[in-house]
Parts: C-alpha cells; sequence; structure tokens
C-alpha cells in the first residue's frame, strides 16, 4: 500500500558540481554516483564542506549539475530548463528544511495549501491540506500561524506542506537541527511514520545521530566523494524492515 | 492567481507603516494630477467663460481697421446694419446686440481718470453678455437720464459711490470736444478683472448724447447656440458686412490668455510627474527592501516549484496592488474636491485683489470666479498613471528578487 504516492527512484549518474573558476574553483562534489531506491529513507552524512547539502540541491532540482546525469523517475532532470525544474519540484519533489521555511503571513493550512496551488494539484485543495496536518498531528492549529507555534509543530507544517502534493521523494535538510532532542524525535518519527504507511522516499541530510539511528540506509560523503554506503538492518523506530509498501 | 493576490495584500500588511508611506506618495501624485487638471482647466474655461460674456460673445464684428488691443477707441469708422444683415442676425442667432466703445475722461473735482466706456443697448444686451455674477450697488442706467454705471475700480480711484456726478469728456464722431455732467446710476464689480479695473457702462441714448454716432456702432456682439460654430458664423457675417468689417471670435481673442494657461498646465505636469517619480522611488524602495528581507520565502516558494516569473509576478503585483489602493484614495479625494468646487466655485477676487493681479490682467479677461473643471476621464487617467507608475517600478526588485538561486536563498 502506498496511499496513492508516487514512487522514486532516483539514480545519480558521475554528478560534478564545481562553484567559481580558476584558482577560486571549487569541486563540491566530484564524479558522485548514487542510486536511490524506492521509499528508501535515506541519510547523507558527513562533515561540513563535504558536499551534502549540494547533492541534495541537485537531485531536488534547486540547482544543476556541472556534469554528470540525475534521473528522477526516468526523467534527466540534469538537463531540464528552469520552467520544467520548477514543475519537477512543485509535483515531485517534497521539501524540509532546517529553519522550517514557513510563510509567516499565512495559516497553518494556507501553508500547507500554498504547495498544493503551485503543483496545480485539482480536487479540493483546503481539504487535502487539512488532511495532512491532520496526519502529523496537527489538526487542532490549522489556523493559527507559523509565530504562534512551537518549533516541533512549525516543522510539523512543513513536513505536511512537503506530503500533501504526493511526491515522488520528500528531501529534509538538517530538519532537527533547530529542534530540542524530544521535538527532534516526535518528528522524525512524523516522517518514519510517513515513509512506513505511504512508502514516500525521504533524503536527508544531517549529523544528527537521531536521524541516522532511524535511517534504512546511510550514505557518507567526504570531499565531494562517497566515502560509504550502508544498508541499516534494524533501523530505530520501523515497524518492519522496510517501508509498507513493500511490505 | 487570488492566491497570490491574497498573498501580496498579506505580505504588504506585514509591514503597514512602510506600506502606508509608499502609498502617501502615490495619493499625493495622483491628488495633485487631479487637482491641477481641474483647476487648470477650469481657469481655462473660466478664460473662455470671461472671454464670451464680458468681451465678445460668439462672433463680434467691429470696424476693419480697430486696433486690436488698448485703450484706443477711434470713433472715425463706425459700423452700420442694413437688412440683410440684420435678418441673418435674427435668423441664426441666439441673440445679438451692438455696442459703442469710445474713451472719455471721467472727472470728479480735481481727479480724473480715462476709461474705457461701453455704450450699451439696454434692451440687447443682456441677451449676449449676461450679468449673473455681476454684484451691483445702485441701478443700472438705461436711460441718458439716469447716468452711467462705474466699475468698483474706478469708484475706489474716484471715491465715487451712488448718487455722486460725474463729468464725462469725449470727442465725438465728427471730431468735437463734447462732456456732460451725469449722474452715478451705480458701481458694479463683474467678477472679471479685464472689465472691473477700467471700464464704465454707458446706456446708448447717453452714449448717442456724448458720442453723437448717428445710429452707428463700433461693436456689433452675437451669441450662438453652440461656441464651436463661431468660425462659421464669423465668415458669413464677414460676408455680409463686406471690406468695411472685420470679425473676431471668442476663439481669437481668448487665444493669448489660452496659451498661457498650457505653460501653466506644462509647469503642473511637471509638478505632477515629479510627484510620481518620487512616488515610483519609494515604491521601488518598499518592494526592494521586501525581496531582501524576504529572500528566504522566495526560496522556499521556489522549492515549491514557484518560477522565476512567478516570483516577479508576486512582488509586482505587490507594487500593482500599493498602486491601485494608492491611486483610489488619490482619486477619490481628487474627485470629491474638484466635484464639489465644480458645483460651488471658488471666488478668487479677493485674492485677485490682494496680489494686485487685476492690473495685470487687463487684457486677460476671466472670471474670479473659478469652476473647477470635474472630468471623470482625468480621473481614469490619473489612475491609470498612478497604477502603472506603482507596478513599473517594482519591475526592478522583482526582478532581483527572481534572480536569486533557489537554492541558495532557501538559507536567506
Amino acid at each position: 500500500m502506498n496511499g496513492g504516492f508516487l514512487i522514486a527512484k532516483c539514480d545519480v549518474i558521475d554528478v560534478s558540481k564545481l562553484y567559481g573558476s580558476g584558482v577560486a574553483e571549487v569541486r563540491a562534489l566530484d564524479a558522485v554516483s548514487l542510486e536511490i531506491d524506492t521509499g528508501e529513507f535515506t541519510v547523507i552524512s558527513g562533515p561540513s564542506g563535504s558536499g551534502k547539502t549540494t547533492l541534495l540541491n541537485l537531485i531536488g532540482c534547486l540547482d544543476t549539475p556541472t556534469a554528470g546525469t540525475i534521473l528522477l523517475e526516468d526523467t534527466d532532470i540534469s538537463s531540464l530548463g528552469e520552467r520544467a525544474l520548477a514543475r519537477v519540484r512543485a509535483r515531485r519533489i517534497g521539501f524540509v528544511f532546517q529553519s522550517f521555511n514557513l510563510i509567516p503571513v499565512l495559516s497553518a493550512l494556507e501553508n500547507v495549501e500554498t504547495a498544493l496551488h503551485l503543483a496545480h494539484t485539482e480536487g479540493n485543495r483546503r481539504e487535502k491540506a487539512a488532511e495532512m496536518l491532520e496526519a502529523v498531528g496537527l489538526k487542532d492549529q490549522m489556523k493559527r500561524r507559523p509565530t504562534q507555534m512551537s518549533g516541533g509543530q512549525q516543522q510539523r507544517i512543513a513536513v505536511a506542506r512537503a506530503l500533501v502534493k504526493n511526491p515522488a521523494l520528500v528531501i529534509a535538510d538538517e530538519p532537527t537541527a533547530n529542534l530540542d532532542t524530544a521535538t527532534g524525535a516526535q518528528v522524525l518519527d512524523v516522517m518514519r511514520t510517513m515513509n512506513q504507511k505511504r512508502g514516500v522516499t525521504f533524503l536527508f541530510s544531517t549529523h544528527d545521530p537521531r536521524v541516522m539511528e532511524r535511517a534504512s540506509r546511510i550514505v557518507s560523503l567526504r570531499d565531494g566523494r562517497v566515502e560509504d554506503d550502508r544498508k541499516v538492518e534494524k533501523p530505530v523506530g520501523a515497524a518492519n524492515s522496510g517501508p509498507s509498501s513493500q511490505e | 492567481m487570488m492566491f497570490f493576490l491574497k498573498l501580496s495584500l498579506l505580505n504588504l500588511l506585514r509591514r503597514y507603516g512602510r506600506t502606508t508611506l509608499s502609498m502617501v506618495s502615490v495619493i499625493v501624485g495622483v491628488l495633485v494630477i487631479i487637482l491641477g487638471r481641474g483647476t487648470i482647466d477650469g481657469l481655462r474655461e473660466s478664460i473662455i467663460r470671461g472671454q464670451i460674456d464680458a468681451m465678445t460673445g460668439h462672433v463680434t464684428a467691429l470696424p476693419a481697421d480697430y486696433p486690436t488691443a488698448g485703450l484706443s477707441h477711434p470713433l472715425e469708422n463706425l459700423l452700420t446694419l442694413d437688412d440683410a444683415t440684420t435678418e441673418w442676425l435674427n435668423t441664426n442667432t441666439v441673440g445679438w446686440t451692438q455696442r459703442l466703445l469710445f474713451a472719455p475722461r471721467v472727472v470728479s473735482g480735481m481727479d480724473a481718470v480715462r476709461v474705457r466706456a461701453i455704450g450699451y443697448c439696454p434692451e440687447t444686451d443682456t441677451r449676449v453678455f449676461p450679468r449673473g455674477d455681476w454684484n451691483v450697488q445702485g441701478t443700472i442706467p438705461e436711460t441718458d437720464s439716469d447716468g452711467i454705471l462705474l466699475t468698483r475700480g474706478i469708484a475706489r480711484t474716484l471715491s465715487l459711490n451712488k448718487g455722486d456726478s460725474v463729468i464725462v469728456e469725449t470727442r465725438t464722431h465728427a471730431g468735437a470736444l463734447n462732456a456732460l455732467q451725469v449722474p452715478v446710476a451705480g458701481t458694479v464689480s463683474t467678477g472679471n478683472p479685464a472689465i472691473d479695473g477700467l471700464v464704465v457702462f454707458v446706456p446708448m441714448p447717453l452714449a448717442e448724447s456724448l458720442v453723437r454716432p448717428n445710429g452707428q456702432f463700433s461693436h456689433l456682439s452675437l451669441l450662438l447656440n453652440r461656441r464651436a460654430d463661431a468660425d462659421n458664423a464669423a465668415a458669413q457675417l464677414q460676408s455680409l458686412l463686406g471690406n468695411t468689417a472685420r470679425t473676431t471670435t471668442w476663439e481669437i481673442e481668448a487665444a493669448p490668455g489660452l496659451e498661457a494657461q498650457d505653460i501653466r498646465q506644462t509647469f503642473l505636469d511637471i509638478i505632477a510627474m515629479a510627484l510620481l517619480i518620487m512616488a515610483a522611488a519609494g515604491i521601488a524602495n518598499t518592494v526592494l527592501m521586501a525581496a531582501y528581507e524576504r529572500i528566504r520565502e522566495i526560496g522556499t516558494l521556489r522549492a515549491l516549484g514557484l518560477t522565476r516569473r512567478g516570483v516577479m509576478g508576486l512582488f509586482v503585483t505587490e507594487g500593482f496592488v500599493m498602486g491601485l489602493i494608492g491611486s483610489i484614495i488619490g482619486a477619490a479625494a481628487g474627485a470629491w474636491m474638484t466635484w464639489k468646487y465644480s458645483i460651488q466655485g471658488i471666488d478668487m477676487t479677493s485674492f485677485v485683489e490682494q496680489v494686485g493681479a487685476s492690473d495685470m490682467m487687463q487684457d486677460l479677461p476671466f472670471s474670479t470666479m473659478l469652476y473647477m473643471n470635474f472630468s471623470v476621464s482625468i480621473i481614469v487617467i490619473a489612475i491609470i498613471v498612478g497604477v502603472t507608475v506603482a507596478t513599473v517600478s517594482s519591475f526592478y526588485p522583482a526582478m532581483v528578487a527572481s534572480s536569486r538561486n533557489p537554492a541558495d536563498a532557501t538559507r536567506g
């Protein structure tokens, strides 16, 4: 069961990313290859400057690689133009940011609805947004603005916003970095539950051991290269060894 | 679309103080356009009205060699009416009248002043020259024994009031000197500086006693159904009167005054333009600051799938909304004021007297009662200009906002 969600399979093939030129040139990623399977709860780890965020930005269509190919559900997103990338982001990728990145003038419900507007989703957007907020445990907080809510609640809105449009892939960049231990664990549990119940593929960048212990796979980067790539047999919080879609 | 409009409004309300200040500049710019245009167009109409109602009617015929300006009113070659012209006048005009202009000296004791005397036909003069704005102390004379009506400026110069008597000295049509002692029937303020400073009104019977024109006259003025027909009527009248006369229209005579209005109009347009440039700078600054403050939000919206054009649209919408609200407020205030003063009018008599403008305006006929021009088209144009300026000025900041790389922008 996958709840009608799209299922991602993302192939990163020999991807490099350079910034600057000449003596100021920085090689953020150096011929990285990676295959992310359907329903994975994958963590990209590594020290600062290892290329985690760059890799997530490229997979998330926020940036384009200098060399190499990225296939998302067999679409070569590395060769798409600005508008086509925006369309992929709108419909197939959800984002969860370290600083929540909610629109402060909008209510929780409107923030989630924004994702549906931009994805040009058909049907009753408000209803879908409300259902998703209920799913992340914010049924009674829908009308409140982000500034009136705790960090954990804000990050749950962000998770709801990422998931409401049935994305192929959710990219979460240090999602627990601004949360205390208990709240971070709660948010991770929400994401793990969504991963397991709905089979949504999650891709994290983090140093946070709480995230890593819940991951089904950990990819370590160092100096723009893949240093280690391992599956986790029994992740914390996992009801089963894999997502429910594979049950 | 409604979603983004709502988002723009909410973003503007987020910094309502700054937004309000930016909108004030739009409000002022739009208000200046409407009030300035209303005033200038009102003044323009006032000049035209002053020319038609007090000087020429729609068309005036006068002797061919008559001087175009000044206090020289030659009496040698005067006009007469034949039957054909009279019939044409009766058929083709709303009203017509004859006047005899001459330049007597009015003497009171040891004081004397040269004036322009307008000899008028009591029965027909008001058919062409209405007296609605006249403020008369005393009576308007109709017979030679009634005396003369002094305009307020001359009455003040010679310290005369109704009931006093003066000596009027003039040359006759034949060139002889003539003088009569006549009573002052009253004093009048016509509301037209070109009249009030140097004219005395003399009923035609008394004018004939003074000038002896043998039934001839110096000016024939007529009123038409539409002032736009003046050129055509002047041409027809010219052909009837022949070479001994020349015809002129209100438009020709008012042209110098209207040209001055055009200069004022240009000056006002420049002021309005300067204000709108300031408004544009204010709005551009507001939107630019918003763009810098909201970099992370822009990045988030880009990450959610908003295109560069979408980001531009969001910020341009904010400029548009500011322009629209500011323009509507400015237009509402301007419309109310121009509507009010188009009906009520602004009495500029004391202002004109205080600044001594009546001397400067002796050759510029206009009514000192200024009625502003209420024009829906000017209001619509002002709103369009205000909205366009605000929208266009937000393009640059919108471009700045949309040019940010989404990956960088999400981190702020």
